[in-house]
């Protein structure tokens, strides 16, 4: 939460506002959402989320979101649980 | 790319042998093909150099050799690095793969016939791929691979036979392309192709064996190898349906909170039932007090009393109160074996249905806030069955702050069940706000404790990534191997530990250590705690058994609150003796002697601290502020681990200030 810029944060029904264009976190993507992963951070886990089939440039399906929990994205069968801190570094564009 | 040498380190097997090796990810049937390939013969055997354990069996002449669930071989963490060691020594490699799970098993697939092993794969699991809406293709797969592919359900024995009938058809398969030409310059430097795969790959341990430098090209090759495999899954599986089955709706609901939460409860429920009632009461009492005590016992004394009288220093090391062949054997056999399998059950059994990493995607956020990550919940939950066993599962855990924590925790809070079993005896008799005080402090030190580890201990937190495998039924026979192979791991483990703390406690006792200890501690039990001298006995039993201690309790004349300090302060006391002595043999001698003397101190503190706030609500003791010391309690909870996460986040924010940016 700190120090990360302020984001689209508003959510629910009622919201009408768009979310911003352009690249956004996975932590941002809502349930059911589709998007593209653009950018992992780490090295490490480049390597172990390809081993998953999880890479850049692939698009994945937000399946579920565990409140300020982890989020489970999906590419085909395969689905993974990604931690809210590290889902807050990956960088997807929305699709 | 400097020189390098050549190194070999070998496992030893005969020579002429063939060295046969099973690979596969995690839960895809391996030992299935292990024990039929073997049959009884099993050795189980430690690595050098590490803690694991792997099996070994023979077939014919040649050995079979098991290895990890992993889904590819690198430095990631150590069943990783035992894996690819293994594999890179073998002859040939039969590689189960799960036939509904292919995207994910043919990385591994991919990258072990990349080393350049003759490969075999049993494509294990056919069954569930018609349940998946799947159709896979066996024998376009075998074209694509370049190796023979043989459609099996191992759990039915359909297509054993045939796997090992043409064994030793194996044979190099198609590697990822480009690679050859990547692998030429380093195949006259180093010793097998395998190995110049991993050096290419970056691999750290390989490459400063032969003396290379790592190469920088892992991330290319895996994604070239990724591609790869996306192409095979294409051309061998076509999807007949979406198989938007009950499984996959049960998952999603096992994830979700609202509907997960209570989920896991009732599991928590129906495990308490089995195991803290069943078990722990009818089972434990049979082999315990009947079988153990009623005969076992009386027997080996008599026995042994032929040879040497039973009041003589070897007699009591032997037989006595606390004797290698009496208490050892009692506790080890009669009271831990049945819990701990009562336990190992369970986890099998949530392991190979999938619900395990929806647990700990779950729970997930709230083991951040003391340093874990999801996984960590594994050992937390098996430490109430028994400590010294869930302080050998914290291996299992990524990274070594992450194991530091658990196993504190473990040490400090988590009461093992046969505590828990004389605790729960001894909070019945009191009221409703006595037993909130015991559970808040017991939780509030948890809090406390794991919030100012991970705010202090050096290194980041380990994040959640973890495959979440499609739902399915257990298989029984599965799960009652993985239990029986578990349990007897912690038997032969915790064995000799348990006898060496036997030992050493009936030194103590037959040299006056134990006294002397007694009479140290009663100025603190007395002054501080404000219990009766006679405490300071149970204490210095809880050092051996923590239920020792806690039965030791039920002895003494105690009002309410007296019943709480003491209960508080024996939860929070040492370790049992055998746990401590996995501390000391997991951990550096330091670090179990800190968590040793932490124990001490955080235990009479906390205690203390109960009682004496308790008098200062209510100087007269005839009703004890019980209320008020509850509320200071939560507070100072919340304000410790407020301010822990506060220090942690700010110097986060210091410390890398462009995260997500």
């Amino acid at each position: 939460m700190f120090g990360l810029p302020k984001r689209h944060r508003c959510r629910g029904w009622r919201c009408t506002e768009q979310p911003p264009p352009g690249p956004m976190t996975l932590a941002e993507v809502k349930r059911g959402q589709r998007c593209r992963i653009i950018n992992i951070p780490s090295e490490k886990i480049r390597a172990q989320a390809l081993r998953f089939g999880i890479a850049e440039g692939e698009i994945v399906t937000c399946r579920e979101k565990i409140p300020a929990g982890p989020v489970v994205i999906a590419r085909n069968r395969q689905e993974i649980a990604v931690g809210r801190r590290l889902a807050r570094q990956i960088q997807v564009q929305q699709i | 790319m400097p020189a390098c040498h050549k190194a070999h380190p070998q496992p030893n097997t005969p020579s002429g042998a063939r060295r046969i090796v099973l690979a596969g990810n995690p839960n895809t049937g391996k030992s299935v093909f292990f024990n039929y390939l073997t049959g009884m013969y099993v050795d189980v055997s430690n690595y050098p150099g590490t803690t694991l354990e792997i099996y070994s069996g023979r077939l014919g002449s040649d050995a079979v050799i098991d290895t990890p669930g992993v889904y590819g071989i690198s430095s990631f963490n150590e069943e990783e690095r035992l894996a690819r060691d293994i594999i890179l020594t073998a002859d040939l490699v039969l590689n189960v793969v799960s036939a509904a799970h292919l995207e994910r098993d043919l990385f591994l697939t991919q990258q072990i016939i990349d080393t350049g092993v003759p490969v075999i794969v049993a494509l294990n699991m056919m069954d569930e791929t018609k349940r998946a809406g799947l159709e896979v293709d066996g024998e376009r797969l075998s074209e694509l691979l370049g190796v023979p592919v043989i459609p099996t359900v191992a759990v039915k024995k359909e297509g054993l036979d045939r796997v090992k009938a043409e064994l030793f058809t194996a044979r190099p398969g198609n590697a990822t392309p480009g690679l050859e030409e990547e692998l030429a310059p380093l195949l006259p430097l180093v010793d097998t192709r395998g190995e110049a795969l991993l050096v290419l790959e970056g691999d750290p341990v390989v490459a400063a064996r032969h003396g290379c430098a790592p190469g920088t090209r892992q991330e290319e090759i895996y994604r070239r190898r990724r591609e790869r495999v996306n192409e095979i899954y294409r051309q061998a599986v076509r999807e007949t349906s979406r198989g938007a089955g009950f499984g996959t709706l049960l998952g999603r609901w096992m994830l979700k909170p609202a509907t997960g939460i209570p989920m896991l409860l009732v599991t928590l429920w129906v495990m308490y039932k089995v195991i803290g009632v069943l078990i722990a009461g009818t089972v434990v009492e049979f082999t315990e007090e009947t079988v153990m005590r009623g005969i076992y016992e009386p027997a080996i004394r008599n026995f042994v009393e032929l040879f040497i009288s039973r009041s003589s220093v070897p007699g009591a090391i032997l037989t006595g109160e606390f004797g290698l062949l009496t208490m050892t054997v009692t506790y080890l056999l009669g009271l831990l074996m049945p819990l701990v399998a009562g336990f190992y059950f369970f986890l099998s059994l949530f392991e190979d249905s999938g619900y395990l990493p929806r647990i700990a995607a779950l729970v997930d956020r709230l083991l951040n806030a003391v340093g874990l990550n999801g996984r960590g919940i594994i050992p937390l939950i098996l430490g109430f069955g028994c400590v010294t066993m869930a302080t050998i599962t914290t291996r299992l855990l990524s990274s070594d702050r992450e194991r530091i924590i658990a196993i504190f925790l473990l040490g400090l809070t988590i009461p093992c069940s046969a505590q828990l079993g004389v605790i729960a005896g001894m909070l019945a008799g009191l009221g409703g706000q006595y037993v909130a005080l015991y559970a808040l402090v017991i939780f509030g030190v948890l809090v406390m404790a794991g919030t100012l580890l991970s705010t202090f201990l050096p290194g980041e937190p380990v994040d959640l990534l973890i495959d979440l495998p499609p739902l399915r039924v257990p298989r029984l026979d599965n799960v009652l191997k993985k239990t029986g192979i578990k349990s007897y791991h912690f038997l032969k483990e915790a064995a000799p530990l348990f006898a060496l703390g036997a030992l050493l406690i009936s030194i103590f006792q037959l040299t006056g250590v134990l006294e002397f200890l007694q009479n140290l501690l009663a100025p603190v039990t007395v002054g501080w705690l404000r219990l009766p001298r006679e405490t300071a006995t149970a204490l210095i039993m809880g050092i051996v058994r923590r239920d020792f201690g806690a039965a030791g309790l039920t002895a003494l004349d105690l009002n309410p609150l007296q019943t709480i300090v003491a209960l508080i302060t024996i939860t929070l006391f040492v370790p049992c003796i055998a746990s401590i002595l996995v501390i000391f043999k997991e951990r550096s001698k330091g670090e179990a002697a800190l968590i040793w003397g932490g124990s001490w101190v955080i235990a009479f503190l906390m205690g203390g601290l109960v009682a004496q706030l308790a008098r200062l609500f209510n100087p007269f003791g005839a009703n004890p502020g019980v209320a008020p010391v509850t509320l200071i309690f939560a507070v100072l909870t919340l304000v410790v681990a407020g301010l822990a996460l506060f220090l942690r986040r700010s110097r986060q924010t210091t410390n890398n200030p462009g995260i997500g940016g």
